[in-house]
């Protein structure tokens, strides 16, 4: 009797340890590295605030922390709020007049750019992911700064960014065609049935939606004719629709046929698995190296079914391909500055941060052309990576150990070396510093080292 | 027929059925002269350049004014080349090239099944593929059969590696050079992983500045070296710091320069002039400076963009994305005049020319016989038969 409990003890003791360990990765806090990971990969890097946190939660845990929404958006400068001068108004303008109200509307923009870049830069805000997601939207729906004659207007479109950033793709794309900037970048106002204007047409297809391949060139001279009368106020600046401009007659947009406007267009969309697809494979490049087209077609097909970002961001996050990537992408401009700077708060000029990234190849608000910044190792030529080289190079400069005492005990105490995405490429690694007081040059010497390394240009 | 025939095989062909006249003669010899580095200036117009109101076909004039009641050039806007196409009148510096007969305009450049994606016409431009394939490699990716002493395979000044990216020649990019290498100096090489694609393509960024910096800053940094006064636009500095390289015997083979903003949807006339204007200043610059310093045998300059535009002008006083255009070939080695057809205005509102010479003939030309890298085929069943070399 006495025996047979015990075997079935011993039984029931190897199961439950065979269960222990087989769950364990999932029931456990993450480990250094993985909190690392999620850092570099969800945010703008190894931040010490979101790692020590990280540090606390399990998996599960983590991705709902950084996807939760908390934050009011940035302080605009009073100049983007301002009511707009009518068109017609400004036309009448005399030379000197306009140049005036170009100069200040430059200014604006510049302001609009450096308000953002601060509020990226703050370490008050925690919504790193919600940015990463503003930025990732700002970059498939580019609207230019450079085109786009009002600085509010950017600005308009940057809040309905911010609030769909995490939300619906539904909402977000029926909000972007109808956005005011949008419409001036893409030319709608200059569509109408007369003379048609592809330029909306043919991007809502080629890069918002479908992707190229997926539509025919009929396709897109279709779907211009169904925004035909798309505009914006002349007074106020709101989307408008003029009748007198739509082409009433009968399209077929993708093998449909019917009396379609700019609303139908969005819905005939939105019903194409392909939408979801392309979406999702640019979401997941966002996060991850390399595609995974089996996670990617899972993915697509929840999001094709609800076009829940959060839940998207969420599949993506979880997904092992994604925690087996890390050190294999590299840092946009914005990671990599807003990265360093978050890092040691103070040591990165605010005022410098946009002509630092412009000239790394990512002007805020201000992408080079319709497709968006580049992606992967594309941000790395030789011209772009001297930039970067010099803005490691000024993080460390005249750093004075006594005042980041406490940044620097968490940089140094495990090596400098561990805070690179990739720590075994840093050689030879660093050693652990534990006593700042003593050896903060020590710690900053090779902070600098390891900044300069190029191995700190992945994530 | 054979379509994979090198160019060798093609005339033999040729001559076999008799159809030799059709060859130009300029075949039959490779080009001469004193061996120094032959380079290649690509200036990309980009945007999509509109080339229908850069050379102006005067015997389709009343089409022309038809399709573009607000747009045209009328004659004070331009300026004759002869009785088949006026130049824009900004352009009106280039006429010094057309009038030494070393300026080419080859007219209907383009390929079937146009698409007009900005994206995907220069990516189809700058890897020479058709337009249902997909390529990575650039075509003037693989020109080095021997490394350059300059260790620079292809200088891009300004965007876009398109046409040099992805072969294992060493491609520069910068804006500018001079700043520039001060600073590559100061980094050292690294040797590392090669199963990391962003981390090898880090490094080999790095280590490819290290070397070059050491050699091409003591060029650059000569006093001198260039004499004509070249224009102070970014265009004008960048063609300045190309012509001081080839001045000093740097023999780097391809460079590439860009021009932006071609993309004219709307208030065309005014944008486009502007943007002619720098081109044109520029170019010119570049000309007198190599036939003074005797380099203009060695260099040819063309322009490409990633299409032209509707010959139709839209509702906004501009005109969208089109197909087939003109551009500029010259050099001290080019034959100056027309090549190719000008293509036909459309009868049809609102549709696009049809290209009248495939851009890979004129690739594979400059290949041929500027390069002499026969062996380097763009395409099956495309040939470099464009008479756009002359035999000295």
């Amino acid at each position: 009797m006495g025996v047979i409990v015990a075997r079935f003890n011993l039984v029931s003791i190897f199961l439950l340890l065979l269960a222990a360990l087989l769950f364990a990765p999932a029931s456990f806090a993450l480990t250094f590295s993985e909190a690392r990971h999620l850092s570099l990969r969800a945010g703008f890097g190894p931040e010490p605030i979101l790692i020590n946190k990280l540090l606390s939660l399990k998996k599960g845990e983590a991705i709902t922390y950084l996807l939760r929404q908390r934050e009011k958006d940035f302080v605009v400068p009073a100049c983007a709020q301002e009511t707009l001068i009518p068109y017609v108004r400004i036309k009448e303008f005399d030379d000197p007049k306009l140049k005036a109200f170009r100069q200040s509307q430059n200014k604006c923009k510049g302001a609009l750019k450096q308000a953002y870049a601060n509020h990226l830069l703050s370490n008050d805000s925690n919504d790193v992911l919600l940015h990463r997601m503003e930025l990732f939207w700002h970059n498939h729906f580019t609207s230019s700064l450079a085109k786009v004659p009002y600085a509010a207007l950017v600005y308009g479109q940057h809040n309905t960014i911010h609030k769909n950033a995490l939300g619906n793709f539904r909402i977000l794309l029926h909000s972007i065609v109808r956005d005011p900037a949008m419409i001036m970048y893409l030319d709608n106002n200059n569509n109408n049935k007369a003379k048609p204007n592809e330029n909306l047409a043919r991007e809502l297809l080629e890069l918002f939606t479908l992707g190229i391949g997926n539509y025919s060139e009929k396709d897109v001279k279709e779907v211009a004719r169904a925004l035909t009368g798309l505009s914006i106020d002349n007074a106020t600046f709101a989307p408008r629709f003029y009748p007198e401009r739509h082409d009433y007659a009968k399209k077929t947009i993708l093998g449909e046929t019917g009396y379609f406007g700019a609303d139908a267009v969005v819905e005939i969309l939105l019903n194409k698995p392909q939408v979801a697809k392309h979406i999702t494979r640019k979401l997941w490049l966002e996060f991850v190296s390399k595609e995974d087209e089996e996670e990617i077609a899972r993915l697509s097909k929840i999001f094709f079914q609800d076009w829940n970002i959060t839940r998207l961001v969420r599949g993506i996050l979880a997904s092992k391909t994604f925690w087996a990537d890390a050190g294999n992408m590299t840092k946009s401009p914005l990671e990599l500055v807003v990265g360093g700077s978050r890092l040691l708060p103070g040591m990165v000029p605010g005022n410098s941060v946009p002509n630092l990234v412009n000239r790394m190849g990512q002007n805020i608000f201000d992408p080079p052309n319709v497709k968006g910044w580049p992606i992967g190792s594309d941000w790395i030529n030789s011209k772009s990576y001297v930039e970067r080289v010099k803005f490691t190079e000024q993080l460390t400069r005249g750093l004075q150990p006594k005042r980041y005492e406490k940044s620097l005990s968490f940089l140094c105490e495990r090596g400098a070396s561990e805070l690179a995405a990739s720590p075994v490429l840093v050689t030879p690694a660093s050693a652990k510093i534990t006593d700042i007081a003593a050896n903060g040059e020590a710690c900053v010497d090779d902070l600098a080292r390891v900044f300069e390394h190029p191995a700190w240009q992945l994530k | 027929m054979a379509v994979k025939m090198n160019r060798r095989e093609l005339i033999q062909f040729l001559m076999l059925v008799g159809a030799v006249g059709t060859v130009p003669s300029v075949y039959s010899a490779p080009l001469s002269g004193a061996r120094k580095q032959r380079a290649l200036v690509l200036v990309e117009l980009n945007g999509g350049n509109d080339s229908l109101n850069c050379f102006i076909p005067l015997e389709q004039e009343a089409r022309y004014k038809a399709l573009r009641p607000a747009l045209h050039l009328s004659a004070d806007e331009r300026v004759k080349l002869d009785d088949n196409v006026a130049l824009h009148k900004a352009l009106s510096p280039l006429r010094n090239g057309w009038l030494d007969k070393d300026l080419a305009l080859v007219h209907g450049l383009g390929y079937p099944e146009p698409n007009l994606s900005h994206f995907r016409s220069i990516e189809i431009w700058d890897t020479a593929s058709d337009s249902a394939s997909y390529r990575t490699t650039g075509w003037l990716s693989s020109l080095a059969k021997q490394p350059t002493k300059s260790g620079v395979d292809a200088l891009v000044l300004g965007r876009n590696s398109g046409p040099v990216a992805g072969g294992n020649g060493a491609v520069l990019q910068a804006d500018l050079l001079r700043h520039f290498l001060g600073k590559s100096r100061q980094l050292g090489h690294i040797d590392g992983a090669k199963n990391n694609a962003a981390y090898s393509h880090l490094l080999s960024v790095q280590n490819n500045l290290v070397s070059v910096a050491k050699d091409l800053l003591p060029i650059l940094q000569k006093k001198d070296a260039v004499k004509t006064i070249f224009p102070e636009t970014l265009l004008g500095r960048q063609l300045a710091e190309i012509a001081q390289l080839i001045n000093l015997g740097v023999d780097t083979p391809v460079y590439k320069v860009a021009l932006s903003g071609f993309d004219t949807h709307r208030n065309q006339k005014p944008v486009h002039q502007r943007l002619l204007s720098q081109l044109s200043a520029a170019l010119l610059a570049f000309r007198e400076e190599m036939i003074r310093s005797g380099h203009w045998d060695d260099v040819v300059v063309m322009t490409y963009s990633e299409f032209g535009r509707r010959p139709k002008m839209n509702g906004s006083g501009g005109t969208d994305h089109g197909t087939a255009a003109s551009h500029i070939v010259m050099g001290g080695k080019v034959r100056g005049g027309h090549i190719g057809k000008y293509p036909e205005l459309p009868e049809k509102d609102n549709a696009n020319m049809q290209f009248t010479v495939d851009f890979r003939v004129l690739y594979q030309t400059v290949l041929d016989r500027w390069f002499e890298l026969p062996d380097i085929r763009l395409a099956d069943g495309v040939e470099g038969a464009l008479p756009l070399f002359r035999v000295s």
